[in-house]
């Protein structure tokens, strides 16, 4: 009966993460179309023959969102469920326990972009300073926003302006600083000219979303429930193995 | 699942293949990335209707078994189906493939390996 209970727990939390692997599936689906349009109402607007595909990509391409994974471990999200269930035979207990032992890690996606990494890092002011503005991906809706409503322009001259007065203050130092900041222009609508419009910005916007939270959340719950589908099967094997040596048992206690 | 770190520690680009819109839509989040020469590896593939399968292949084998910088490899839901027989065979914990729309062929939960894993399960 523990055998079942603790199957039917395990089965309990893999359906929660069907759900949510279907929500994610139908936030994807809708961030998706909604990026697929944009991309197609650019290319309607665009001049004749322009398209917005892989004609302008630049072939020197840096990501700038990259992936983490990290591992964690299983025996510290269900710590309490285990406490709850001291009164478990110990059979189940220490193969439990044996079982957390070997390979109970999942991985878990998270994008990330480098700069954000990078920025607690930074040694100096001046690099802290300007590397929020030279980074557009880190606001990629203001921005859009902003150059919806005509203000880029004005807000790249005075990053200008302030890099100028940077450039001013010490050559050397600005010359070290380089090396260590994220390209200038690493935001891929440059790709497609400096004027972009406005639907593929939208495009943007969407496709941040899909590969910032429902991607790796997709990635996250899918090992999830890879792991559990093993549990549930090594917990069945226990279960039907105990049951042969139950029946074992009986049938010579019967016969005795 | 059993995972080293070692396995996981570098991995880190999403993979593409998949249509034009598609790649491009992706890659305007800033995933794209292209290795220092002379290798000059890209993490994408675009497949048009002249793209053969075994390119398909070539790149899927490349992102998930050749390269140690992958993570995560989305490709269409179509083109999956023309390689069916890879992504169903495949077991590894890294990199993860996931299944996504593309313009002309909407998501089919039936088709997906994840759902058709539970569907087994």
């Amino acid at each position: 009966m523990d055998y079942q209970d603790h199957i039917d727990g395990l089965l309990e939390r893999y359906l929660h993460l069907l759900h949510e692997y279907t929500s994610l599936r139908d936030e994807l689906t809708t961030l998706q179309t909604g990026m697929y349009q944009n991309i197609a109402r650019a290319n309607f607007a665009a001049e004749r023959g322009l398209r917005f595909g892989q004609d302008h990509y630049d072939d020197r391409m840096q990501a700038s969102r990259r992936l983490a994974i990290s591992c964690e471990d299983q025996n510290e999200d269900h710590s309490d469920q285990a406490q709850a269930q001291n009164q478990e035979p110990s059979e189940i207990q220490d193969s439990r326990r044996d079982h957390h032992h070997h390979d109970h890690h999942i991985p878990r996606f998270t994008v990330i972009t480098p700069a954000c990494s990078a920025a607690p890092a930074a040694e100096d002011s001046e690099s802290s300073v300007h590397i929020p503005n030279n980074n557009p991906p880190h606001h990629p809706e203001a921005e859009a926003k902003a150059e919806a409503d005509g203000s880029v322009e004005q807000d790249a001259t005075d990053n200008d302006a302030a890099q100028d007065d940077a450039d001013a203050d010490d050559d050397d130092k600005l010359a070290g600083n380089r090396s260590r900041r994220p390209p200038k222009r690493d935001d891929p609508l440059r790709w497609f000219g400096l004027l972009t419009p406005a639907p593929l910005r939208q495009a943007q916007t969407q496709s941040i979303r899909a590969v910032e939270h429902v991607i790796p959340r997709l990635a996250s719950v899918d090992a999830e429930m890879r792991e559990v589908e093993i549990e549930v099967r090594r917990a069945r094997k226990r279960r039907a193995k105990a049951e042969a040596t139950a029946s074992a048992t009986a049938v010579t206690v019967t016969a005795s | 699942m059993a995972a080293s770190q070692g396995d996981y520690k570098d991995r880190q680009f999403l993979a593409v293949i998949g249509d034009e819109d598609s790649v491009t839509g992706l890659l305007l989040a800033g995933i794209g990335h292209v290795t220092n020469p002379p290798d000059s590896q890209k993490n994408f593939l675009v497949v048009d209707n002249k793209t053969e399968t075994s390119a398909i292949e070539a790149a899927f084998d490349s992102f998930t078994t050749e390269r140690k910088d992958i993570g995560i490899v989305l490709i269409n839901q179509h083109i999956a189906e023309k390689i069916r027989h890879r992504i169903d065979t495949y077991t590894a914990a890294f990199p993860t493939i996931l299944e996504i729309p593309s313009k002309e062929h909407p998501y089919d939960p039936e088709k997906d390996s994840v759902l058709r894993r539970a569907d087994m399960f």
